[in-house]
């Protein structure tokens, strides 16, 4: 095969490539040591650090477009807060099938968990809906939360036994594969801690808030849940929760890196290709 | 709607809102009200299509200027904490921050409008082709009945959650009560309760069942085994219900509810919701098609991105060659395989520094921070200059021009 004709390759050679790459490494996958990065562990310490009863609000934006990142991201977050006993209400903002999304997922974790069938609904967690304004209800939920919930019927549910002020709450998790958590760094006017579970893209934008301490810490992408799940292994190595610790986000590394390598080569081998095609031209 | 309100948690009495009870004759009288601002919100409506062009201009720009001075002056008035703990504004001695959530119902009231108009455009374009018959007509179909079926499932399933929500209401007042005469178990509490030992009961059968199939798929245990098992546990589970419901029966006559029933009326609340045909055909059109389709779109995008970057990832110049060393460098520092290979070089040393994990955080966290900083501080400040020029009415093409 020419350089030229390699550097022009048919896109469809790349496809079935990139395919079988997946597939392979699906059903077989590497597993290597993970090196947790300390904007994931950020996050995991200071919510392992809460006690049990505590109060957090989840709001939950994302649904099957980014099903691979956030949902081995929202799984984890999951396992820790019902690990922990930690209270929560689940919010969502950027699209009527999240909350949806989100209930089956919480269902499905509480039917592993040892003390899923504990952890009921209304009394230690609840999905309160979707929300159509954004910007509004940031702004109700800092100002007032339990006007802000009340509508959903959320407020008179043993889950919100003591929680009248935002200040009540010892985060806000905000899962993401949008940019929802922005208006959180804008409106929270220092009431609680602000965590973010977001897509690999999403992440140049918010490191700067790590960075300056508005965030306590951000999970980012399939390395991120990945990351979670890691430290949930750490922290939990109790037999009880053996296979239970990791998920999606182990399962899904192996085709991502794979994927990813191939990418790196395909880019590579793409500009020799270009440069060697080029100087074949120019001697002719 | 009025069982809803009465539903509602009632807010504080304020400038607002009237002191809330739950009393028939103060709903009829709340229903009427919003009637009322129902026919005055369409005549305000009138009044604003018929106003003389050269007027439109100063309502328009007023109406922006007052709404966007709302919130800007929610940012800037001085707050101070009230005796019970809520964070106040005051202006002469008025509270504005009560002004807020009002404002932002209105706002909510405005997206709903926009949402119902957006819903009317698009049966307006689909019916229109429909009925036109359109080369693409058989689409429109397509998308007609979808929105169809998923309005109409949805709100069935959210029938079912309402029914939930109820029973459980009803479960923690009993619970709250547990005597008859202050509200606690009542006949329809005993309904419940009683169909909840059955349905109980029938779907720990049903899971029995499952496992068991399971485990003769394994080889665990002979198939021959299964009728004989299944007519066993069924009249354990008859027996159960039968037991159960003379219990409920019993507490019932003696005006009594013990946890073991609250703990059952729970659990049947669930397993009702569960199995509402609502719910169910929900789940098959939500869960079992629109999800995996919506998931299959999105992973075609791996294809587009590698043949994008095969193709327009050429190094033609030296920032190009730069952006494309730092690109690659971030990308395997997500990539635990490719993190392995430096993970053995101690993090505290010198050489920690050259560490993949090391050189992708400090890519990420000093060279892309400040450019986003910079990114983000041009941006404020240009918004802040738009938002400006829309308050004041100096912006052209947001009011009417």
């Amino acid at each position: 095969m020419s350089w030229e004709k390699l550097s022009t390759l048919d896109r469809r050679w790349l496809y079935l490539c990139l395919f079988v790459i997946v597939l392979w490494q699906t059903l077989m996958p590497v597993g290597v040591k993970n090196v947790v990065s300390p904007m994931s562990s950020g996050l995991f310490d200071y919510l392992n650090s809460l006690k049990e009863n505590d109060f957090v609000v989840v709001q939950s934006d994302w649904t099957m477009s980014t099903q691979g990142e956030s949902q081995g991201q929202f799984q984890a977050l999951i396992k820790l807060l019902v690990r922990k006993k930690i209270r929560f209400v689940v919010t969502s903002v950027s699209d009527a099938a999240c909350p949806d999304v989100a209930q089956a997922n919480i269902e499905e974790v509480l039917e592993k968990e040892p003390n899923g069938k504990e952890f009921q609904e209304n009394r230690y967690w609840k999905v309160a809906g979707y929300f159509p304004n954004a910007e509004n209800h940031t702004s109700g939920m800092v100002n007032n939360i339990r006007k802000e919930l009340a509508p959903k019927k959320v407020t008179k549910l043993p889950v919100m036994n003591g929680i009248d002020d935002l200040s009540d709450a010892k985060a806000v998790i905000v899962v993401t594969g949008t940019a929802s958590i922005r208006l959180w760094y804008e409106r929270m006017n220092n009431k609680t801690t602000l965590g973010l579970m977001c897509t690999a893209v999403m992440s140049g934008e918010n490191i700067p808030y790590w960075l300056s301490r508005q965030s306590v810490g951000i999970v980012i992408g399939a390395k991120g849940a990945y990351d979670f799940e890691t430290e949930l292994h750490d922290a939990f190595p109790d037999p009880k929760y053996q296979g239970l610790n990791y998920s999606t986000g182990r399962q899904y590394m192996s085709p991502l890196a794979f994927a990813l390598f191939f990418l790196v080569l395909a880019v590579v081998v793409g500009n020799i290709a270009m440069s060697q095609a080029r100087k074949a031209g120019e001697r002719q | 709607m009025l069982n809803y309100l009465a539903q509602n948690e009632p807010p504080e009495t304020n400038f607002w809102s009237i002191e809330r009870t739950t009393d028939l004759l103060y709903l009829q009288k709340l229903g009427l009200w919003i009637l009322l601002a129902m026919v005055v919100a369409g005549l305000i409506f009138f009044l604003l299509a018929r106003i003389p062009s050269n007027f439109r201009r100063p309502v328009v720009v007023g109406i922006t200027f007052l709404s966007g001075l709302v919130y800007v002056l929610q940012w800037i008035l001085p707050k101070s904490k009230a005796a019970d703990g809520s964070t106040v504004a005051l202006i002469g001695g008025w509270n504005f921050s009560e002004a807020i959530p009002v404002v932002s119902g209105v706002s909510q009231i405005l997206s709903g409008m926009l949402l119902a108009m957006g819903v009317y455009s698009i049966f307006r374009l689909h019916f229109g082709r429909v009925f036109k018959g359109h080369k693409d007509a058989f689409f429109s179909i397509v998308l007609l009945v979808s929105l169809f079926v998923m309005v109409v499932f949805g709100f069935m399933d959210n029938a079912a959650q309402e029914k939930q929500k109820d029973d459980m209401n009803l479960i923690a007042r009993v619970k709250s009560f547990r005597t008859r005469a202050v509200g606690g178990n009542t006949p329809e509490f005993r309904e419940l309760a009683m169909q909840s030992a059955k349905l109980v009961q029938w779907k720990r059968l049903d899971l029995f069942q499952r496992d068991l199939e399971e485990k003769i798929r394994k080889g665990e245990k002979d198939p021959s085994v299964f009728e004989d098992e299944m007519r066993a546990e069924r009249a354990k589970a008859e027996q159960a219900v039968r037991d159960e419901q003379a219990r409920i029966a019993a507490e019932y006559q003696q005006n009594q509810t013990s946890d073991e029933t609250l703990a059952t009326a729970r659990e049947g609340a669930q397993i009702m919701r569960e199995r509402s045909v609502g719910a169910q055909l929900f789940n098959l059109v939500f869960f079992d098609m629109y999800q995996p389709l919506e998931t299959g779109m999105f992973s075609l995008i791996a294809f587009f991105i590698l043949s994008a970057a095969f193709r327009a990832f050429r190094i033609r110049s030296i920032e190009a060659t730069i952006l494309m060393a730092t690109a690659l460098v971030v990308l395997l520092s997500f990539i635990p395989l490719a993190l392995a290979l430096t993970s053995g070089i101690d993090p505290n040393s010198f050489a920690g520094n050259f560490r993949l994990d090391s050189i992708g955080n400090w890519l990420l966290g000093t060279l892309n921070t400040s450019a986003i900083r910079g990114i983000d501080l041009g941006l404020g400040l240009g918004v802040l200059a738009m938002a400006l020029r829309i308050l004041l009415g100096l912006e052209r093409g947001v009011a009417v021009d």
